[in-house]
């Protein structure tokens, strides 16, 4: 017995010394990827560029770049550790930028990588670019006064997924809305204008194709639509919200809270007949001076704003249409309730002739205190 | 009152040797026997008297054991005024004497053994008995305030080294007759009083059977802390964990009593071993339960993350920053890489300087006079932390990491628990080096599974939570208010479940 557990104390022990920290990785010895830019190449191969922190080094708050060609993602880690002073890991990818070029050729097997390695997060943004992300990166770590390209795309995503400007798309949010069929992905886009990086809205995808886009109030719908809405700054313009003083050419609100309604019915030709019923209640932000305390002029403004939203979401639908892109899951909802039609049917055929139309009323809560 | 009485735990420790030295008739004989005995003893001091009738006497005592002024006063003059036959009454058994505690005894072994614990023993020609007489007294400690265990309110008292006044406090505390005291000699050469406390009706008979039988089954040649009696006794020996509690504050020795728990008090020693205790009762001050249940409650659960943070925080150090730097939140980790970058060590070993270079202080303060005590952790905390920041050594993330822990470790109640938590930190510590985060978890583990393995005075040491006791779990995390416990705790099985008639 005596001999049994000496034994047992030496395997434990060897097991413990032998093994070593072989597979320690202490962090500041890392070159830790924080964005990830793939763009195609001029021969045809990816352009990869991948920015991380310099640590312990002269200046502070700095990033190093490296792009390099490489034939597949992976092999821009590879050859980035042939350049890099530090060990170069992707376990902090915060976002991976893709431009619209290489998009529009299908995006999923590039974000492969991100499943299949655990250490690499699938909770990294998908971002489209406009133009080249190359570009975009060696800008923006020019930027004197801002924090370190990563942590400002970062904030800045952040920031406008809390308005509902974009999507709120990370890497498994894509993975997910592209494998379920009847349901397409949408990821942010952002772009370089004049010397600023700026959101544009959303880059819709069919499949894993980028086919067509919207601008960020046409987003701010589009998560209305897909009940994924949490609250929006909204400018309403035009004549109806000319007021009376002719001074002001638009309405400023919140939108906050909807509730959405989606009804499927076919016509006799087995086309489906879609109607998404919406529900906004709305602020009242910026207007002119006037009897908005009124019920009457409130139900009035209702109804104004009622209308636009429905115009506007219509055009986004018919955008969608266009893009062959079904973020909304009509394609799912069908999927799930009338199984044997979907069976009979091509969906991507049949999405683009659906009759979807939007409907949605308003509901002012509040108008502010001026009286 | 002249009460005649054997001491029963004398009469016991003597039995066990086969040697009966009865006392002579003959004063002569019993002369020679004690000076055989007590050669080389310059403080048992013999004294020959002729009592009123001519028959010589002999007193012998321990010079400093003794209230030499009361002997001087009372015994002498009243024992020279008396004839040989009015001392004794052979009938009744009574020593005529003017004392509130006299006994007769045959036996040379007993009263020498009385005579070293201070009682002056009187033996008279022709008679095959003698007299011992109580007068102890001897230079001793009063009452002070506890030091290890403070307390805001409540009482402040703590032990001292005699037994006698230990015993005399849980009585002051406890007026009941209920509360009993079983007496134990120990220690071969040392010949220490035990007294076992429970409260009859409430404490469990089969575990205060068991507890005098394993006591008395103590060989050890002397003990000089209850924490000996803790670990001859132990369940389990290979484990750091303390099976006992001892406390040197009598309150939590009677809030423990009324739980149908037992106490041993160990003379010289001045603090009390409490049976049987669940590992959570480590966690338990007394303040919890002298105020407001929604405070108590919450300090309680500061005390429990305390425990996590004491044991865990330094491995978690380690696991993360060696191995799962993914884990760190972006905004923090450039900051922590930033700091360790000029550091050329693994993080293990700036962990180990750090936390090695504290415990040294620490036990280095106990030690040392208060005044160059608090000079020293002046010293030790801030300039060799931030000096050690400085020269590059360690990083300013791990200073933080380390005084967070130590501070979280101050906030266990006991003593011995929080020495054992210290210990198992650096195994944590090690497993973390080695394994990262899994072998933060491994260890977490083997932690629990010792825990639930152990035992104490038979009962499972990790009791409210396994095996699951809902009365006693309320208890542990939390503080509820003294109407929801009505039950008294399940671990001691006291014969009345329930506290106090409603």
């Amino acid at each position: 017995m005596k001999r049994l557990l000496k034994l047992l104390a030496l395997f434990i022990s060897l097991t413990l010394l032998l093994t070593g920290c072989w597979d320690q990785r202490v962090f500041e010895q890392i070159g830790y990827i924080l964005s990830v830019g793939i763009e195609p190449s001029e021969n045809d191969n990816l352009l990869i560029t991948s920015v991380y922190p310099v640590i312990g080094g002269a200046e502070k708050g700095t990033v190093d770049i490296i792009s390099k060609e490489a034939i597949i993602v992976r092999g821009a880690r590879t050859h980035s550790r042939t350049m890099a002073p530090k060990l170069i890991e992707g376990g902090k990818v915060q976002q991976v930028l893709i431009s619209d070029s290489l998009a529009k050729d299908g995006i999923h097997d590039l974000l492969e990588i991100f499943q299949r390695d655990v250490t690499l997060p699938a909770v990294a943004f998908v971002v489209i670019v406009e133009g080249s992300p190359q570009e975009l990166l060696k800008k923006a770590i020019e930027f004197k006064t801002k924090p370190r390209v990563s942590f400002y795309l970062y904030q800045l995503l952040e920031n406008n997924v809390k308005l509902s400007n974009i999507p709120n798309t990370k890497v498994f949010d894509f993975d997910i809305n592209f494998f379920a069929p009847g349901l397409d992905p949408i990821v942010p886009l952002i772009k370089l204008e004049n010397g600023l990086i700026k959101i544009s809205g959303s880059a819709l995808f069919s499949e894993d194709k980028m086919t067509g886009k919207l601008g960020h109030q046409e987003t701010n719908l589009l998560l209305g639509m897909m009940d994924q809405f949490k609250y929006a700054d909204f400018i309403f313009s035009g004549s109806d919200f000319s007021g009376k003083n002719g001074e002001k050419q638009g309405v400023a609100v919140t939108l906050f809270k909807s509730k959405r309604k989606v009804s499927i019915n076919f016509d006799e030709e087995g086309k489906p007949i879609v109607e998404i019923k919406l529900n906004y209640i709305i602020n009242l932000d910026e207007f002119e001076w006037d009897d908005t305390m009124e019920p009457k002029v409130q139900e009035d403004l209702e109804k104004k704003f009622g209308s636009n939203l429905t115009n506007m979401s219509n055009d986004v639908i018919k955008k969608l249409q266009e893009a062959n892109s079904d973020p909304i899951g009509i394609g799912d909802m069908i999927r799930a309730k009338y199984y044997d039609y979907w069976n009979s049917i091509d969906w991507k055929e049949m999405y683009q002739e659906a009759d979807i139309k939007a409907n949605v009323e308003v509901e002012i809560e509040n108008v502010g205190i001026i009286k | 009152m002249k009460v005649v009485f054997i001491s029963p735990l004398l009469a016991y420790k003597c039995r066990g040797d086969n040697m009966q030295e009865i006392v002579s008739k003959k004063l002569e004989d019993n002369i020679k026997y004690l000076d055989e005995q007590f050669t080389d003893s310059p403080d048992v001091k013999r004294q020959k008297l002729l009592l009123k009738d001519g028959t010589p006497a002999l007193l012998v005592y321990v010079e400093g054991l003794i209230d030499t002024s009361l002997l001087q006063r009372d015994i002498l003059p009243s024992l020279m005024n008396m004839e040989s036959s009015n001392i004794f009454d052979e009938s009744l058994q009574i020593a005529n004497l003017p004392s509130a505690n006299t006994i007769l005894s045959d036996n040379l072994k007993v009263l020498i053994s009385y005579i070293l614990s201070g009682w002056p023993v009187i033996c008279i020609n022709g008679f095959d008995r003698a007299i011992a007489v109580n007068l102890i007294k001897y230079e001793k400690r009063g009452i002070s305030e506890a030091t290890m265990e403070k307390n805001v309110k409540g009482s402040n008292e703590a032990f001292i080294e005699s037994l006698n006044t230990n015993i005399s406090v849980l009585r002051r505390s406890i007026k009941n007759e209920r509360l009993k005291f079983k007496m134990i000699v120990l220690g071969d050469i040392t010949n220490q009083s035990v007294a076992i406390g429970y409260i009859e009706d409430l404490a469990n008979p089969k575990i205060v059977e068991v507890l005098s039988k394993k006591i008395k089954e103590i060989k050890y040649d002397g003990l000089f802390d209850v924490g000996y009696i803790e670990q001859l006794i132990a369940d389990n020996q290979i484990t750091p964990f303390p099976h006992y509690m001892s406390t040197e504050r009598p309150d939590k020795t009677v809030s423990c009593l009324l739980e149908g728990m037992i106490a041993i008090l160990l003379d010289g020693t001045p603090s009390a071993l409490l049976a049987p205790v669940s590992f959570f009762s480590f966690f338990q001050a007394p303040d919890d339960y002298n105020g407001n249940w929604m405070v108590a409650s919450l300090i309680r659960l500061l005390r429990m993350f305390g425990l996590i943070i004491a044991l865990f925080l330094p491995a978690l150090y380690i696991a993360i920053v060696s191995y799962h730097y993914y884990m760190i939140p972006l905004n923090l980790l450039i900051p922590l890489a930033e700091s360790r970058a000029r550091v050329p060590f693994p993080p293990i070993i700036e962990v180990l300087i750090l936390e090695t270079t504290l415990e040294m202080i620490r036990e280095a303060t106990i030690r040392l006079p208060t005044f160059i005590a608090t000079s020293l952790g002046v010293v030790g905390g801030l300039i060799i932390g931030q000096a050690a920041v400085d020269a590059g050594i360690v990083s300013n993330i791990i200073i933080i990491v380390v005084s967070i822990t130590a501070i979280a470790s101050f906030l266990i109640p006991n003593y011995d628990m929080a020495l054992t938590i210290r210990y198992i930190r650096f195994i944590v510590m090690f497993f973390a080096a080695i394994f990262g985060i899994i072998g933060v978890v491994i260890s977490g583990v083997f932690l629990l599974a010792h825990l639930v393995i152990l035992e104490s005075m038979g009962e499972p040491y990790f009791k409210p939570m396994f095996p699951f006791r809902l009365n006693d779990f309320k208890d542990t995390l939390l503080r509820p208010s003294l109407k929801a416990l009505r039950k008294r705790p399940s671990i001691a099985h006291p014969l009345d479940k329930s506290r106090g008639k409603k």
